[in-house]
């Protein structure tokens, strides 16, 4: 009797291992890199799609997905070198990180070009320091009142 | 220092003519006979008729064709920087193209965009809203839209006249901007023939119409 105990645990034990040999598991992974796109303004780039092309990878995406709603995408890197990270919110705009990564897997330095409609913001601070002269100048020159022509 | 007041003019010029792409779907022709096939194309770009984009085909949603007893969905494809379509209107009437901008997930289209066909000289006002979303409505037959006359449009949101400022870009020219508000239709005068795109924006979403007038 106790011989067919064990052999019905075994058995249980081995269709076990059967139906459960593709499980899926997860776990928190050290040395991933998140990235965030956004607008001017700061409003995030929601579901743009992103492209990741590793250092040795020439043209070819090995990493495609859309940020999420606060704009955030993350990858983990497994080569040193310099990724490129492409953002296109599927209307006219697009920007590309280069996301240098070290031997410890850890992002040193990051660069980023865009393409789309926008202002730079130096335009914007001289746009503004013309706009406060330009209301200057017109104050000083307006006609004195008859109150300031009576004082002269 | 004369010239101060100028240059923060012309700067100031420059900073409001820069703004996000306009969406946009074009009918043509505008005034068919029934029977007749009408092409529709979606573009999008800063350089209005040009289409300088191609909008990703994720977020086209609701591309619809509205007219007398008909709702068909519209099948577009994308031809180098436009999504394209055709349809052949069988009777004579308003018909509303519309397409919506929206991303995955969300509730509501960032943009909703609409051109208007008239078939059979069969011209209607009240077919031009379906109240529903945000919309630019003209308050006066398209049909009737002539070069040097007036043009009066509103905008509604979910059927109710809002306040909110519509722009007018053309083929040539700077764009127009003109207020509308409850009561206070935005009147443009002046009228040009050619093809039109009004865009408003109100509460986070934009409406553009799109309005072809013949010579």
């Amino acid at each position: 009797m106790r011989y067919i105990h064990v052999l019905v645990l075994l058995l249980w034990g081995t269709s076990d291992a059967l139906v459960f040999g593709h499980a899926a598991m997860g776990r928190i992974e050290e040395g991933a890199v998140g990235v965030r796109f956004f607008y001017e303004g700061g409003a995030p780039m929601r579901s743009a799609e992103v492209a990741v092309r590793a250092p040795a990878a020439d043209e070819e995406r090995i990493i495609e997905g859309l940020t999420d709603r606060n704009g955030c995408f993350a990858f983990v890197p497994d080569q040193v070198g310099e990724w490129r990270v492409e953002a296109n919110d599927g209307m006219g705009h697009r920007v590309q990180l280069r996301i240098e990564v070290d031997a410890a897997g850890v992002p040193v330095a990051t660069a980023s070009t865009a393409h789309g409609h926008h202002i730079a913001p130096w335009v914007v601070a001289i746009a503004v320091l013309f706009g406060l002269f330009g209301i200057w100048a017109l104050w000083i020159r307006r006609p004195p009142t008859t109150t300031e022509a009576e004082r002269r | 220092m004369r010239c101060l007041p100028i240059i923060a003019l012309l700067l100031g010029m420059f900073s409001a003519g820069a703004h996000a792409h306009d969406w946009w779907i074009h009918a043509h022709p505008v005034h068919p006979a029934p029977g007749s096939e009408v092409r529709l194309a979606i573009g999008g770009g800063h350089s209005f008729p040009e289409s300088e984009e191609l909008l990703a085909a994720r977020l086209l949603a609701q591309t619809v064709l509205t007219g007398p007893d008909t709702e068909v969905p519209l099948d577009f494809a994308a031809d180098n920087k436009q999504h394209v379509a055709a349809y052949t209107l069988q009777r004579k009437g308003v018909y509303r193209a519309d397409f919506h901008v929206q991303r995955p997930g969300d509730e509501a289209p960032l943009i909703a965009g609409r051109a208007l066909v008239v078939a059979g000289a069969a011209d209607d006002p009240a077919a031009y809203a379906a109240n529903d979303g945000l919309e630019i409505v003209p308050l006066k037959p398209v049909s009737d839209w002539r070069a040097g006359g007036e043009v009066p449009l509103e905008v509604r949101s979910d059927g109710e006249v809002v306040a909110s400022m519509i722009r007018l870009e053309r083929a040539t020219g700077r764009p127009v901007r003109m207020r509308s508000a409850p009561g206070r239709p935005a009147v443009f005068r002046h009228w040009q023939a050619g093809p039109s795109l009004f865009i408003t924006e109100y509460r986070g979403q934009t409406a553009t119409l799109t309005v072809w007038t013949e010579e």
